[in-house]
């Protein structure tokens, strides 16, 4: 299982880093792949999440820290000043949009390398939302920048999409 | 000026293109946030071109457009999605889009996907090929413009 969700979790760490020097220029160091809960998990703002569907069904969430954030929606926005309601429906679909572009580029079974589908994304906002159980598997990567932390998660097979 | 509607559930998306593509001479006419608006959108205004995203909320992209096609064969789709599969390409294809874009989407991606749909468009913004190789290498007569238009 274990295997398995480490064989998602690190297309999806490379393809990260890729597209923050590719497309936004923003320069990384990718830290290992761990199976510990985040120490706080509360503090990780900015997040989405989807679901994979196919032959494999998992969770995967990112977030950024907020100087981070505010850098890459910086980027999107092309020097155009956007404010108050407007400004937060945009940073949400920022954080929406990067998970989308992530994880529909790299992610297929690792076992026989066959493509999965993804559901479109949902801001979350705190990844804690997702992972009260305490009891779940989940896998953990963070990449370093800058301008703060990128944090990947990826939680076990469940039955039901949602 | 061709008509264009952006399909798309990310609002950032929308926003960008509808900027790249004002700023390359086209006219958006709409935007519409899953498969569903853009069916309706589709049947009211009657684009000559629409951007489509694959994975949206409602009714995914390859379902909208094999819908547009049971009324509409003349308007002209590209898909616009994060799936770089080849399955989603062929079914995209298969259900009547023209071209695809994997995202993220770029001026120049988007650029490159639009000549080959609209030969003989008139990309107005000079600026674009200041820094490009891809040059226009001669000007294109109105008339022949109209004749685009009238081909599809």
């Amino acid at each position: 299982m274990q295997d398995m969700l480490k064989g998602l979790l690190l297309p999806l760490r490379d393809r990260s880093a890729e597209y923050l020097e590719s497309e936004l220029e923003i320069q990384t160091k990718i830290q290992g792949v761990s199976s510990k809960i985040f120490t706080n998990p509360t503090s990780i703002k900015n997040s989405s999440l989807l679901a994979t569907t196919g032959s494999i069904e998992v969770y995967v969430a990112m977030g950024y820290d907020g100087t981070l954030f505010e850098e890459i929606v910086k980027i999107f926005l092309q020097g155009d000043e956007v404010e108050g309601e407007e400004l937060i429906e945009i940073k949400e679909s920022i954080s929406c949009e990067l998970i989308n572009i992530i994880v529909g580029n790299a992610i297929k079974n690792p076992i026989d390398n066959t493509s999965l589908n993804i559901t479109p994304p949902l801001y979350i906002d705190e990844m804690s939302s997702v992972f009260k159980d305490k009891n779940s598997k989940i896998l953990t990567t963070n990449i370093e920048t800058i301008y703060g932390n990128i944090y990947i998660a990826i939680t076990h097979p469940f039955k039901k999409s949602f | 000026m061709p008509r264009v509607l952006i399909v798309d559930d990310s609002l950032i998306v929308r926003r960008n293109m509808q900027k790249f593509l004002t700023k390359l001479s086209f006219e958006v006419i709409g935007e519409a946030k899953n498969g569903l608006e853009a069916i309706e959108m589709c049947s009211k205004h009657s684009p000559d071109l629409i951007t489509m995203d694959i994975t949206m909320p409602d009714m995914d992209g390859i379902t909208a457009v094999k819908k547009i096609r049971e009324f509409d064969q003349n308007v002209r789709i590209i898909m616009s999605t994060s799936h770089g599969q080849e399955k989603m390409v062929l079914d995209s294809i298969k259900a009547g889009a023209r071209g695809y874009m994997l995202k993220p989407i770029t001026e120049e991606k988007l650029v490159n996907t639009l000549k080959k749909i609209f030969p003989l468009h008139r990309f107005i913004d000079e600026s674009y090929y200041e820094h490009s190789n891809d040059k226009p290498t001669e000007e294109v007569d109105e008339k022949d413009i109209a004749n685009s238009e009238e081909e599809k």
